[in-house]
């Protein structure tokens, strides 16, 4: 076995001595040298990184193996080339250097059937596991550059948003699939843009109540708001509108959601007092006996919004600090989980509270918006409503 | 139908139940109530989806 202890900081390996044993502590070099007369083809290299500085390099400098000197460069400075099977087998040479950064020796083993090509392959692969680099990417080497198919759906991780709660890309569309199968999902939505001036309503899929003379009708689009109704306690004391399903939706079943784009041209007053409840609600005059709402009249809460969960006419009620402006557009959302025991309450997409008590698991509720006079003043108070939206997600049916 | 119900008030709103007697009313009192109160509601009929009526 060669065992070259140069002094210098690089290392000589001379192609074709049958082993070599190097012990290389430190930042070096390391040459591996073509013999006089044979050519070096290319030139195989491993650098570290910052810090470190082993450097393997196929030369075409000379080595005399007779005198056991590397000699100088040889005469023939053309474009070395190095053809693989022209060298020798290194046979069990061990090659171990200390790389700086590194806290022990590492040791790369050669075998018998290692050409100079897969030597160095292995030297450069202990180098990047030590600095932590990987040698493959999906097999491939080199500059590994995408391919179809490096990863599926199901391990590209995503962020919930909004209703989507999969943290996939694969969960993510499922979710989607199934939120519009008619067999699994229930969803309604209008725009409002074709209410009969008879305010009668009564499609397959929404109904008008009210109480003594209230009214529902399309009024003017303003903008880009497509569509508005208008529903009016229309004159009297008492005077109510409900517009909405019907009592058919229980919570509880699934994910549900409830959306209206509301506005009040003019505030609820002493002298002209009215309340306005906006998601779902079962009952024209009043909080129905099951429902989750938003709740306004000047009177309570200092004429801030209350967020309502209702079931079997027993409720419970929280107090924001928000109240609505007079002509201001608000969006109001009401999502309840899939078991029915939490129900959150967004305005305009900012979740304003959560409810997690007396929620309508028991008997259904009819998403609806209303207005009703509270017994005082003549004159109508209106409440207008861009579009309603809501779904539910069945977690089975 | 009138209703009777036994309500806590918090420092947010308020929460009803059925039983005064009920392990969770006496837990919410003593938790978060500041008052309570007994009230009652006249509870309208609620909305039933309707059939229409042909032309």
């Amino acid at each position: 076995m060669l065992e070259v202890t140069p002094s210098s900081s690089n290392y000589y390996i001379p192609i074709g001595t049958e082993s070599v044993k190097i012990t290389a502590p430190g930042n070096r070099n390391i040459y591996v040298f073509g013999q006089k007369g044979y050519t070096v083809q290319g030139q195989a290299s491993a650098t570290l990184l910052a810090g470190q500085s082993v450097v393997l390099t196929l030369s075409n400098k000379n080595y005399d193996k007779s005198s056991g000197n590397f000699t100088q460069a040889p005469t023939d400075t053309s474009s070395p080339t190095f053809k693989a099977q022209q060298v020798e087998k290194l046979g069990e040479n061990v090659l171990t250097t200390k790389l700086k950064g590194l806290t022990s020796q590492q040791a790369v083993d050669f075998t018998e059937n290692d050409n100079i090509l897969t030597a160095f392959g292995k030297v450069k692969a202990l180098i990047a596991a030590a600095t932590g680099a990987v040698s493959s990417v999906f097999g491939r080497t080199g500059a590994v550059t995408a391919q179809s198919g490096d990863y599926n759906a199901a391990q590209v991780t995503a962020t919930p948003y909004g209703t989507l709660v999969g943290t996939t890309v694969e969960a993510q569309l499922r979710e989607l699939n199934n939120m519009w199968m008619p067999s699994s999902t229930w969803s309604i939505y209008t725009d409002w843009d074709g209410v009969p001036a008879t305010a009668t309503i009564n499609s397959d899929r929404w109904q008008f109540s009210n109480q003594n003379n209230g009214t529902a009708a399309t009024i003017a689009s303003s903008g880009n708001r497509f569509g508005i109704c208008q529903i009016s306690t229309a004159g009297g004391t008492v005077g109510g509108v409900l517009i909405g399903t019907g009592s058919v939706i229980t919570l509880g079943y699934g994910e549900t959601y409830f959306e209206h784009s509301i506005r009040i041209p003019i505030l609820s007053t002493a002298a002209q007092p009215f309340t306005v409840r906006i998601g779902a609600v079962n009952a024209v005059g009043g909080d129905g006996t099951d429902g989750v709402f938003f709740r306004y009249t000047h009177g309570t809460n200092g004429g801030a919004w209350q967020i309502v969960s209702r079931s079997g006419s027993i409720e419970t009620a929280t107090n924001l600090t928000d109240a609505p402006v007079a002509g201001t557009w608000y969006k109001l959302g009401i999502f309840t989980n899939a078991a029915g025991t939490l129900v959150t309450y967004f305005i305009d997409n900012l979740s304003k509270g959560t409810i997690n008590t007396n929620i309508p698991t028991a008997a259904p509720t009819s998403f609806a918006l209303s207005i009703v006079k509270l017994g005082v003043g003549v004159q109508a108070r209106t409440l207008d409503v861009d579009w309603s939206f809501a779904y539910c997600k069945f977690t089975a049916r | 139908m009138i209703l009777t119900k036994y309500r806590i008030n918090t420092t947010r709103g308020y929460v009803e139940f059925a039983d005064k007697d009920s392990e969770e009313y006496k837990a919410l009192l003593e938790t978060e109530g500041i008052s309570e109160e007994v009230v009652t509601e006249e509870v309208p009929d609620p909305i039933e989806p309707v059939q229409n009526e042909e032309e």
